[in-house]
């Protein structure tokens, strides 16, 4: 483990506990415990960009809002720096505040409709003591700019703005105190297509200029593609495989990582996938052994016993699948035909 | 760098008109709104310019006592000779005045506490929603009586005793707002900048709430209304000789049997008038800050 | 070779939609065809006007709007000049829709084996019992794992993937010829999105039913489609097979759409050449492209003629004052 890192995960978990409806209470059925996280681990180094990848169920929102202090884990630890998240107060919780800031996912609900674009980003300027009037303004103009709008908006409401513009200002607020961890948690996914990409750019583009640290949560692999070094793969709630971003999507090793690479549809008719399917819908009480157990194409009966563990497949890889990791079966590329991916840009 | 080349575009979104030109609107497509604007409207010269035109002093006892409405005395007199007209005038001075305070009170006690209890919640919330559900359970009316029979009939007792009946209502509506607001991703977001709680609530949650919260005060002045008249008419309330459209109604009403109908049914018709002229202002005012709750 | 009559025919079609902002033409003189057993995408971003010109088909209109103009054939006769019992008749048996999935597809006070059973009373005839069978099958054949449970089941009860297979089940009970599924998956997470798609295929495969699939992601029409019509602000700018699209765009539309997303082999910049929004269809003037304030390659003749129809090859047209006298 290192000890550079900017963020230490250690065997994080966070449960809800969903009580029975009144009969079945009297019925004598426990409450049940819903574990949204479940024993994650995992390191961010400074200047890193780690995607978290997941589908609806597997806690990565969660999992985004116990690293900023919204939730509070039920076990396992984060340390953000040399301090432990959970112990935080007062005065040093205000200083991770500024150093940890998150951009959420609906751009419209994240900003306060009834406030201008300058008073959100200077927001958390005030909050944190940034008061003398010229300075802040001075502020407010350069990250207005560097998130790639325009002075003159300052003044305008959140409704009066596109969708695109609107998740520039609540980036443009989230960097307001430099800080030095930005958890992104679906910040394109409610954006249109064009837009989308605009958005990743800038966050391209301020990662290099600022040197950022990123954890970017999305279910939207091309996303994660598009930005991030490495990545993990969530499954109701742990992480199932781990790698660097363009090794994972060359051999995906775990059979969801498969069956996720196998369901992106890809706009180019000519390429070809090898179809891995998931069986039947998400369950919704985690089976003992294996999460995807009951789901997965390349179940075997000792899945449903066997305890789900994270074991390294290589230096930098590792997967939570005993068969894999025990190399009973052999992990396939998804994308059978890459030569045939060509641009389409053709005829231009 | 392609993110500047975007930032060039001028990005003239539509938008509409904005608040001012949905105001009319509504106002053009809804009959009684524009009742309501007449109405209150002519309620209002009544009330500020009405004294002053009619310069008849509410308290002189000139006329003769009891006499039907004529050219001179358009409401006719009471039983000291008191001139109607002009103490229904100043009545509906007091009246209004009256429900604007009660209605500002109730709107101040009952949006802070509310505000507070939904975003704090826990035991805080369980205990005041309990004490709010009790005075619930009383009728307002029966409910203001009571407390300002304990406080007794002045002008002030009077407001605070019916603002005390109405807080329970802000309080329930607040905090219901503040409770879907709490988990509002622009609240979490402050939350996560590091805002106090006290920021987020006077700064977050009451300038989002506004909307229910105007439409309850608009509500608000005409119940206050109806509530001083029938406080006073009972003798609760304001008392005699000052001139209050509930306890002219009230005196007129034993002079019913003998004859003096004006006496009561002018001073009643204003009420009425007037109330219904608050509450139509009210459902114009929810039209056209929550147009979807027609 | 095309059968004799296409299945549907939307031949000029113009709908306007009258709310507190204004008038405007929001489908202007949208033409599309489906044949039997094919797949059609309609693409276009939100706001394009894709939707209502499926609503249309089905003459499901919101009140304030209106068709202005053109023609809708289904198997040959005239959908916008029908009486509404006729309408009422070809819903569900002749076509029917399936829409973005939310809690409110289904009714939510009714068990969803009842509300599968009520298609097999109205279009089979069906007595009460035989139908609740039927439509446990039905549940079995969309893929649903515990039929006779989720049947019993109200739709809050159940997860997002499987009310939309719950919903296909119910809409094609009555095989319908053709199906219109206006973003069937947007919302759904991607390994159920593969999985619905699969189950119309092999729907398609046994009921020869033809699909207009409308949608904003363009790798979904790329997987699924045989033909792709691309839409911006209430107009067709590009119609053709889905392997012409994609290869050859034509239209600085398509090239821009294809161009902004990002590619999965990582190796496209991140730069797209879409600039700004689509235009406010309201306050629009005059008769001129409605591409050309965003458009790369704009000319004069763009913002004061409408774009001409120009036919490429095997079947593949463009919209467009760039191929108008001969590429």
């Amino acid at each position: 483990m290192d000890s550079e890192a900017l963020l230490q995960v250690r065997d994080l978990g966070k449960q809800f506990v969903l009580r029975a409806p009144l009969m079945r209470r009297f019925a004598g059925s426990a409450p049940i415990a819903l574990a949204a996280v479940d024993r994650v681990s995992f390191d961010v180094r400074p200047g890193e960009a780690v995607g978290i990848v997941g589908e609806s169920g597997c806690g990565k929102s969660t999992l985004a809002k116990c690293l900023v202090k919204l939730l509070e884990p039920t076990s396992g630890s984060i340390r953000f720096g040399s301090t432990d998240v959970h112990e935080l107060r007062g005065a040093e919780l205000k200083r991770f505040r500024e150093q940890v800031q998150i951009v959420f996912q609906d751009p419209v609900g994240s900003l306060d409709p009834r406030w201008r674009v300058r008073q959100i980003v200077a927001e958390p300027l005030r909050i944190h003591g940034v008061d003398a009037k010229g300075a802040l303004y001075r502020q407010l103009v350069d990250l207005i700019e560097l998130v790639g709008l325009r002075a003159d908006q300052l003044n305008r409401l959140p409704s009066e703005l596109s969708g695109g513009e609107q998740q520039r200002v609540a980036i443009a607020r989230a960097l307001a105190t430099r800080p030095r961890l930005l958890i992104l948690d679906e910040p394109t996914s409610a954006l249109d297509a064009s837009t989308r990409i605009h958005i990743l750019a800038l966050l391209a583009e301020l990662r290099r200029t600022l040197r950022m640290t990123y954890v970017l949560i999305s279910h939207d692999l091309s996303v994660i593609r598009a930005l991030c070094d490495r990545v993990l793969v969530m499954y109701m709630g742990r992480i199932v495989e781990v790698g660097p971003t363009a090794a994972v999507f060359d051999l995906p090793l775990h059979p969801y990582t498969e069956a996720l690479l196998a369901a992106i549809p890809v706009p180019d008719p000519d390429v070809q996938k090898q179809p891995v399917r998931l069986r039947g819908d998400l369950t919704w009480v985690p089976p003992a052994g294996c999460s995807l157990a009951p789901r997965c194409p390349m179940a075997a009966p000792a899945c449903a016993d066997r305890p789900q563990q994270l074991v390294a497949w290589d230096e930098r890889r590792l997967v939570a699948c005993h068969r894999i990791s025990e190399r009973e079966i052999q992990p396939v590329p998804i994308v059978l035909n890459r030569a045939a991916a060509t641009t389409a840009e053709a005829g231009r | 760098m392609a993110t500047q080349a975007v930032a060039q575009e001028p990005v003239d979104l539509p938008r509409f008109g904005g608040r001012s030109s949905y105001l009319w609107y509504t106002i053009r497509r809804s009959t009684s709104a524009q009742a309501g604007i007449v109405l209150l409207t002519c309620i209002l010269l009544a009330a500020l310019a009405g004294p002053a035109l009619w310069q008849i002093d509410p308290a002189v006892t000139d006329a003769p006592p009891l006499a039907p409405p004529d050219l001179l005395l358009p409401f006719g007199s009471d039983q000291f000779g008191r001139d109607l007209l002009s103490r229904v005038l100043n009545g509906i001075r007091l009246d209004l005045a009256i429900a604007v305070f009660v209605a500002l009170l109730a709107t101040i006690l009952g949006s802070t506490i509310g505000v507070l209890v939904g975003y704090v919640g826990g035991w805080v919330d369980q205990v005041l929603m309990r004490v709010t559900d009790v005075m619930l359970a009383f009728p307002g009316f029966i409910l203001a009586l009571s407390i300002a029979a304990f406080l007794g009939n002045d002008i002030h007792n009077v407001i605070i005793a019916i603002a005390i009946a109405y807080t329970p209502v802000m309080v329930r509506l607040v905090r219901g707002q503040a409770l879907s607001l709490r988990s509002a991703q622009f609240i979490l977001a402050s939350r996560t900048i590091g805002a106090p709680s006290w920021w987020i609530m006077l700064l977050h949650m009451l300038p989002n709430t506004l909307s229910p919260i105007l439409i309850q005060t608009s509500l608000f002045t005409a119940w206050a209304v109806l509530d001083t008249a029938g406080l006073s008419f009972i003798g609760v309330g304001i008392r005699p000789p000052t001139p209050e459209l509930g306890s002219i109604t009230g005196e007129g009403a034993a002079f019913m049997v003998s004859g003096a109908w004006w006496f009561a049914i002018l001073p009643g018709i204003v009420i009425v008038l007037v109330v219904l002229a608050l509450n139509l202002i009210g459902d114009a005012v929810r039209d056209i800050l929550d147009p979807h709750s027609a | 070779m095309p059968a004799a009559l296409p299945l549907l025919s939307i031949e000029d079609l113009s709908i306007d939609l009258d709310v507190f902002r204004g008038r405007a033409r929001v489908v202007d003189r949208v033409s599309l065809e489906v044949e039997e057993a094919q797949v059609v995408g309609l693409v276009g971003e939100s706001g394009s006007g894709k939707s209502m010109t499926a609503m249309a088909v089905m003459r499901l209109l919101p009140r304030a709007a209106s068709i202005a103009g053109g023609h809708i054939r289904l198997d040959g006769r005239d959908v916008l000049s029908m009486s509404e019992a006729d309408m009422r008749r070809l819903r569900g048996r002749e076509v029917a829709m399936i829409f973005q999935t939310s809690l409110l597809v289904l009714n939510p006070l009714l068990r969803v084996g009842d509300q599968i059973a009520r298609v097999f009373r109205t279009h089979a005839g069906l007595d009460q019992r035989s139908a609740r069978v039927k439509a446990v099958e039905m549940l079995d054949r969309v893929g649903i794992r515990h039929p006779e449970r989720v049947s019993h089941s109200y739709p809050h009860e159940l997860s997002g993937g499987m009310i939309q297979r719950a919903l296909i089940a119910l809409m094609t009970a009555a095989r319908p010829r053709l199906l219109i599924a206006d973003e069937p998956t947007t919302g759904l997470d991607v390994t159920t999105e593969v999985q619905i798609f699969d189950l119309l295929r092999e729907i398609r495969r046994e009921t020869r039913a033809a699909i207009l699939l409308i949608t904003h992601d363009l790798g979904t029409v790329a997987e699924n489609a045989d033909r792709v019509a691309i839409m911006h602000a209430g107009h067709i700018v590009e119609s053709g097979p889905t392997r012409a699209i994609f290869k050859q765009p034509r239209h600085p539309y398509t090239r821009a759409l294809l161009s902004s997303i990002p590619r999965f082999d990582g190796s496209q910049p991140l730069e797209s050449t879409l600039r700004g929004q689509a235009p406010d269809v309201f306050s629009l003037q005059g008769d001129g492209c409605r591409f050309a304030g965003r458009c790369p390659q704009v000319m004069d003749v763009c913002r004061q003629h409408r774009p001409p129809l120009v036919q490429l090859v095997d079947g593949h047209s463009v919209f467009c004052h760039l191929y108008a006298d001969g590429l």
